[in-house]
């Protein structure tokens, strides 16, 4: 203790200056002004699966609400009553954890996805690209493709440039709130609500949600577009953070590419000292985003697959293999693996451990719903008097049982304590609870006095269906007084 | 704000708010016109780390009038509700009244639903189940505390359910009982309860101890 601590030699810290690197420099501003895209209409494998994702998806969003299960509807989230019924499933706010267990394998799906095959959710699934999609194709029916909108946003004002965009601004309207619509009828009936829209008799807030979410659809799908991926969404960055030099991208074989140039179809590409791209730009015409995929992978990219598309329609033209852009690796670019090569790599820790982790959670998520009781019972003591001396020496404790009925047909329950000899009930046995119904009963305990020792004594209820199969045990405590 | 003698809290919460949004929009106006070097490759021009550089990725230029907007709505709102120290508003809102109108419109659409039961007597309405589940609520919310949830009371509270009448038996004396309280023993609930809530509330309690006519 005490002795004075040698002098550490002074650490060799290497310096590393912050260098302005001495370039032409231009000055710009801090915000930009937003250059309008226009991405050409393509076709193409890529393109026939994001119009498959777009019609599955869309057939469930609008279709999903005027399903009908029994006597309702299928799929309806009744805030108001606090029931969110799913098919045959009758959810009270107690079951939340489902939704959570949902959140958390949507999340890994995400982590999943985006490790083997990168933004594959941005380029397909997402409902920001499936509107934009959706919006595109009806912008493109009524003012033509990418030079014809250029051309027609270049023209001055005529009748025909007015008819054309308040056209496609009505159809583009009419589906936002078609869209606002189907969502407000996930909460409210949707029948009763085009009902009550076709007698203009709709709620307030019914009449805010539909505008709202309608006229977000509409601003989204039809200005912001890529602007809401590259300046708004988390989901971008964080995917971006996940890739490894394994996972599929959008990739530019620049090898084979290089150098670019314009040539005759009838040239041999052998002779002409230039690479596979005839540096069309078709690939850059066609980006919903805006990016040149020669430069390699950049952040906006979301993996639509389009410029592959294009590209492979034009290496027909040339007669050149397909393929100089499509999904690959960065690995398997650099080593010109072969499809299996790269598909040997999919099974690397990283994904087996998503995999395992979200099998795990899916399995025990169905397991739990499988297995769900129908009844749900909370027990809160009285809390008006903790316990009380009644007729014939019985020592007397109140609670309220509230029983929630998660079937839909009227059930009848038996109510029964246990836990302390001598124990009985003192109020009614049965209870009766409505369809999706629950209900507040006040339960008596009786034990005789003397039974028990003085203090808290652990017991249980145990409530049990008349005529189904479902029983629930909860935990209370029956206080003797000193 | 009540609680403070003089006004120099309100003011100077006021102040330090009307500054702050009159920074915000010197702020955005400086940096909308600020210019900065750009190398033609798109980066800032700056380099760490040897070879790291920072690209320029500007804002689009919407967002700056998002920002704009956020003040325009900030003063808008500043001058038609509470929040600039106690300055309460153009539209006069508060809480409290806000609370006065929703007890109002809840009493305005529970009317048509009490009245099909204020017109019965007692014991006809302790044999409606609407009426004993309407009953058996309000119980719950004033009477529960005191009487226990099961209506049996304990030391000092009576037993509502046993049969006995300390006070006198029938509506009348149920209704007395409600509206006028008993001196040091129970509040007087006239002023809480709406009649038609008072006459629902008997029916309970009349159903009670007479159990057999009524619904449980």
């Amino acid at each position: 203790m005490g002795s004075p601590l040698k002098p550490s030699p002074a650490p060799v810290r290497k310096v590393i200056p912050i260098a302005p690197v001495p370039v032409d420099e231009t000055m710009v501003s801090l915000y930009e002004a937003q250059k309008k895209i226009y991405p050409r209409s393509v076709s193409g494998l890529f393109a026939r699966w994001r119009w498959g994702l777009v019609f599955a998806t869309q057939l469930v969003f609008y279709g999903l609400p005027w399903l009908e299960w029994g006597q309702r509807q299928a799929v309806l989230f009744d805030l108001g009553a606090r029931r969110f019924y799913i098919f045959g499933l009758v959810l009270y706010p107690q079951d939340f954890i489902y939704l959570t267990a949902l959140l958390v394998i949507s999340a890994l799906s995400l982590f999943l996805f985006t490790a083997v095959a990168g933004r594959l959710w941005c380029g397909f699934a997402c409902p920001q690209t499936v509107y934009t999609e959706i919006f595109l194709w009806i912008e493109c029916r009524i003012e033509g493709d990418r030079t014809a909108r250029m051309r027609l946003d270049g023209a001055p004002m005529s009748l025909e440039k007015l008819v054309k965009k308040w056209f496609k601004h009505l159809v583009w309207l009419g589906l936002a709130l078609w869209t606002g619509f189907s969502f407000v009828g996930y909460f409210s009936p949707i029948r009763d609500l085009g009902l009550a829209f076709l007698q203009t008799r709709m709620g307030s807030w019914e009449v805010f949600w539909v505008a709202f979410y309608g006229l977000a659809t509409y601003g989204n799908a039809g200005f912001l577009r890529e602007q809401v991926c590259k300046y708004m969404c988390p989901y971008a960055r964080f995917q971006s953070a996940m890739f490894d030099r394994d996972t599929l991208i959008v990739t530019y074989d620049q090898a084979r590419g290089e150098p670019r140039g314009a040539r005759s179809r009838k040239a041999a590409l052998q002779a002409l000292e230039l690479g596979a791209c005839v540096d069309c730009t078709l690939c850059v015409q066609v980006c919903p985003t805006g990016i040149d995929i020669r430069n390699g992978l950049q952040y906006e990219c979301i993996s639509c697959g389009a410029c592959a598309d294009v590209c492979d329609t034009v290496m027909d033209k040339m007669s050149y293999p397909r393929g100089l852009i499509r999904f690959s690796t960065q690995n398997g670019v650099a080593a010109r693996w072969t499809q299996s090569q790269m598909l040997r790599r999919v099974l690397r820790p990283r994904v087996l451990i998503y995999s395992a982790v979200l099998l795990a959670l899916c399995l025990g998520l169905m397991l739990s719903l499988v297995l769900r009781t129908p009844l749900k019972v909370d027990v809160v003591r009285d809390r008006a008097a903790l316990s009380r001396i009644v007729e014939g020496g019985q020592l007397e404790n109140v609670y309220r049982l509230q029983v929630m009925n998660a079937t839909e047909s009227p059930q009848r329950y038996r109510i029964m304590a246990q836990g302390l000899p001598g124990l009985v009930l003192a109020s009614d046995e049965f209870v009766s609870v409505e369809a999706a119904q629950s209900r507040w009963v006040a339960v008596r305990l009786h034990l005789p006095y003397g039974a028990a020792t003085a203090g808290s004594h652990p017991i249980h209820f145990e409530i049990q269906a008349v005529d189904a199969d479902a029983t629930v045990s909860e935990k209370s405590v029956f206080l003797v007084p000193r | 704000m009540s609680d403070f003698t003089s006004n120099f809290w309100s003011v100077y919460v006021a102040a330090l708010t009307l500054i702050g949004i009159f920074a915000c929009l010197i702020l955005l106006w400086v940096t909308a016109r600020k210019k900065v070097a750009s190398s033609a490759d798109n980066t800032t021009g700056h380099v760490w780390d040897e070879d790291l550089r920072e690209m320029n990725n500007p804002m689009p230029r919407w967002w700056m009038w998002l920002f704009v907007l956020t003040i325009v709505f900030s003063l808008g709102y500043l001058a038609a509700y509470p929040g600039l120290g106690s300055y309460a508003g153009q539209l006069g809102w508060s809480t409290q009244g806000e609370y006065t109108l929703e007890v109002a419109k809840a009493t305005r659409e529970l009317e048509p639903l009490y009245a099909r039961f204020t017109a019965m007597k007692p014991e006809d309405a302790a044999g409606q189940p609407e009426a004993m589940a309407i009953g058996e609520r309000l119980f719950m919310n004033n009477c529960a505390q005191c009487h226990g949830s099961d209506a049996r009371g304990s030391k000092g509270f009576p037993n509502l359910a046993d049969g006995d009448w300390l006070h006198g038996w029938g509506e009348a004396a149920i209704v007395a009982m409600i509206n006028q309280g008993k001196v040091n023993q129970m509040p007087a609930q006239a002023d809480k309860l709406t009649e038609a809530q008072i006459h629902l509330l008997t029916a309970y309690v009349w159903g009670l101890s007479n159990k057999a006519d009524a619904v449980k």
